[in-house]
């Protein structure tokens, strides 16, 4: 999403003080996520205002969530946010293929049932691109590709006494 | 007579599983290498 929040920035916010040479976005979801309808459609209105409560609760944000279907993306934030001439965009979108465990099991499925196309567990391929499109990362999951899994690895680590090793003098 | 009962589907389970963890330990995205990799590209772009 902070993909959308810098085309936001680019195209319609365009601070004096800032000269946008290029935008790079990874696996973000420029036309919206099917994950995002389905939770709209099935889990429903009485249900998600419960949902977005909870979630606030362990501290992650959800003011966004709304504005990520595919509707919203394609037919209000696109065409209100052209891309600016001068700037030149690239992207990259991400496919996994989860275990079991994994916990983009079931949205990774949604999503590959409603849109058909690979995703990374919340996004996919043909919604990341964006500009011109420089690739695919294959088995990469989106909390991978913002270096969650390897914070929470590190944390697991440091909860059994390993400390990262860290060069710095 | 020890007879030694084998439960086959358990025993299953605890490799898939092993697998599993394998597979998931073993992977190694290396965001910061990715990173550095689109400073590369921008780079050939003349940005």
């Amino acid at each position: 999403m902070g993909g959308l929040d810098a085309r936001y920035m680019i195209s319609r916010l365009k601070p004096p003080n800032v000269d946008v040479k290029s935008l790079t976005t990874i696996a973000t979801p420029h036309r919206g996520s099917a994950f995002a309808d389905y939770m709209f459609t099935r889990i429903g209105p009485v249900y998600v205002p419960k949902l977005y409560k909870t979630l606030e609760y362990y501290g992650l944000d959800t003011g966004a969530f709304a504005q990520l279907t595919r509707q919203y993306m394609n037919e209000v934030f696109n065409p209100a946010t052209p891309d600016l001439d001068g700037v030149k965009y690239f992207s990259y979108g991400a496919n996994l293929a989860p275990t079991k465990w994994s916990i983009f099991l079931y949205s990774h499925a949604v999503i590959k049932e409603l849109e058909g196309v690979e995703n990374d567990g919340l996004v996919s391929v043909s919604s990341a691109k964006w500009g011109v499109y420089k690739g695919t990362l294959t088995g990469v999951s989106h909390l991978d590709l913002i270096n969650w899994t390897n914070r929470v690895k590190w944390m697991f680590w440091q909860l059994t006494g390993t400390t990262k090793q860290v060069a710095s003098r | 007579m020890d007879v030694l009962a084998i439960d086959w589907h358990y025993e299953a389970s605890c490799i898939q599983m092993k697998n599993d963890w394998i597979l998931l330990t073993m992977r190694r995205y290396n965001a910061v290498a990715f990173y550095l990799d689109i400073a590369d590209m921008l780079a050939k772009e003349g940005l």
